[in-house]
């Protein structure tokens, strides 16, 4: 295994990991523009619907197969992938992001509105702070989807790690693959945990929970 | 003598090539800008291709669906009982989703070639498809059980359901738009990640793809990307009109 890694880093591991998280990450973002300012005004009319959450996978492999063959100015390998991922990417995230804005309390809503806020301060000071943890995981599932669907892209020799996985799998040598296939196994590991984190540390309850003291400092009567 | 050798001489091979030339000829009149995005000649002779790899690609999808119906009811239950073992279940359900699809192929065909080579190829491709599956079902399932309302069940069971009977016509019933939601999921996602089979040469229609991207052949390419999201698309659309019916008729508002 050791001279397999030593190959493979020989043969840019590396170079290839850094451009597939380049090239996930720019889909990703292409997906949250794409996304979230929808989501954002379907969430605000509470368009979401728990039980009825979107599938969100669109097969990335035949919309990369039919842009990669579009002629030069829109084809070209990085566009491509791009474009056809950050497409794959945006259902779980508008879906995710819909239903948690689409739950937010009514009533601290409606308080705000009372307080004479305007819908933007609305939206901005309550329900995107309320739904951050929600916003946080649709992000999560589509970065996740996004290190994937690249990976598959890379079948039709798209960028990033998913081309030297391809080749190793059809020379009929898996071990060749296998330091590619670990190192985007460790890059998906690794957004998910990050990511995490993120989504956690977005919970606007559990920052609250911090800040208050444990117990009421004077006995109530 | 050599080329007597070969059984090949030099004009059986000029006229192989205007064989080909011939053929070549044929196409471009047949399709003025060649390499177009539609032409009927092309479709017609790939016509064979495109149905063989349709059919294996239904194939593998329906395999690895009907694999994780059959795990998921007994693991959802067992996880239910396992009590504080459920957060490393959960644990392995989250590690499963964040791990990239062709990253599990290309694993079980490294496990499968040192302890079982006797097995077909596309076992590699099922087994992976399947697992992906089988979580995305197994936490529609659970999610569905966890929002049955304890009142249902509590009135359920003094009505006297056995536990079969609870678990078939309250839990599951009331659960069913939830889990079809899952089942739409877990199918879209069978018939999109099979295309992933591909890497070792039995992907479906994405082989196809893959082949057509190589070639530059945009008929077959676009045929087959057609193909594929109306597969995806297709018993989408059926479960969603069975979970608008159902959904309508549930027994508690969600």
């Amino acid at each position: 295994v050791s001279a397999a890694l030593d190959a493979a880093l020989r043969a840019g591991l590396l170079h290839d990991l850094l451009v597939h998280g380049g090239v996930a990450a720019l889909a990703l973002a292409l997906a949250c523009v794409l996304a979230l300012p929808a989501a954002v005004v379907r969430g605000h009319r509470r368009h979401g619907h728990p039980d009825r959450p979107r599938p969100g996978v669109v097969p990335v492999l035949a919309l990369a197969a039919v842009l990669l063959l579009l002629p030069v100015p829109w084809g070209g390998s990085v566009p491509a992938v791009v474009v056809a991922v950050g497409v794959l990417c945006v259902p779980p995230l508008h879906s995710c992001a819909v239903s948690g804005l689409s739950v937010v309390e009514p009533a601290a809503v409606e308080a705000l509105r009372a307080a004479g806020a305007s819908e933007r301060q609305v939206v901005r000071d309550v329900e995107l702070v309320l739904a951050g943890p929600a916003v946080a995981a649709g992000v999560r599932r589509a970065a996740l989807q996004a290190l994937g669907g690249t990976a598959l892209a890379g079948l039709l020799g798209g960028p990033g790690l998913g081309a030297g996985i391809a080749r190793g799998l059809a020379a009929g040598d898996p071990d060749a693959a296998l330091p590619a296939a670990a190192a985007l196994a460790f890059a998906g590991l690794l957004t998910a945990l990050l990511l995490g984190l993120v989504q956690r540390a977005a919970d606007p309850r559990r920052r609250g929970e911090r800040a208050r003291p444990r117990r009421t400092p004077v006995p109530l009567p | 003598v050599a080329r007597r050798d070969v059984g090949c001489t030099r004009s059986d091979i000029r006229g192989r090539a205007g064989a080909i030339d011939a053929h070549l000829r044929s196409l471009a009149e047949s399709c003025p800008g060649r390499n177009d995005w539609f032409c009927g000649p092309a479709l017609e002779a790939a016509r064979p291709d495109l149905v063989a790899a349709l059919v294996e690609h239904v194939l593998l999808a329906a395999l690895a669906l009907a694999g994780a119906a059959v795990v998921a009811l007994p693991v959802t239950l067992l996880a239910r009982r396992l009590g504080p073992l459920r957060a490393l279940g959960r644990g392995v359900a989250g590690v499963v989703t964040a791990l990239p699809l062709l990253a599990l192929v290309a694993g079980t065909l490294a496990l499968l070639v040192r302890t079982r080579p006797d097995l077909p190829s596309w076992t590699a491709v099922v087994l992976p498809v399947g697992l992906v599956c089988t979580v995305l079902l197994v936490q529609s399932l659970a999610a569905g059980l966890a929002a049955v309302p304890a009142a249902v069940v509590e009135a359920a069971r003094a009505a006297g359901y056995d536990p079969t009977a609870l678990l078939v016509r309250v839990e599951l019933r009331t659960a069913l738009p939830r889990v079809l939601g899952g089942v739409r999921t877990a199918t879209a996602a069978a018939v999109s990640l099979s295309t992933a089979g591909a890497a070792v040469g039995r992907g479906g229609l994405g082989d196809v793809l893959v082949q057509g991207v190589r070639d530059g052949a945009r008929t077959e390419v676009l045929a087959a990307a057609v193909l594929v999201v109306a597969l995806a698309l297709l018993p989408d659309l059926l479960l969603l009109a069975l979970q608008r019916r159902l959904g309508s008729r549930s027994l508690v508002a969600a």
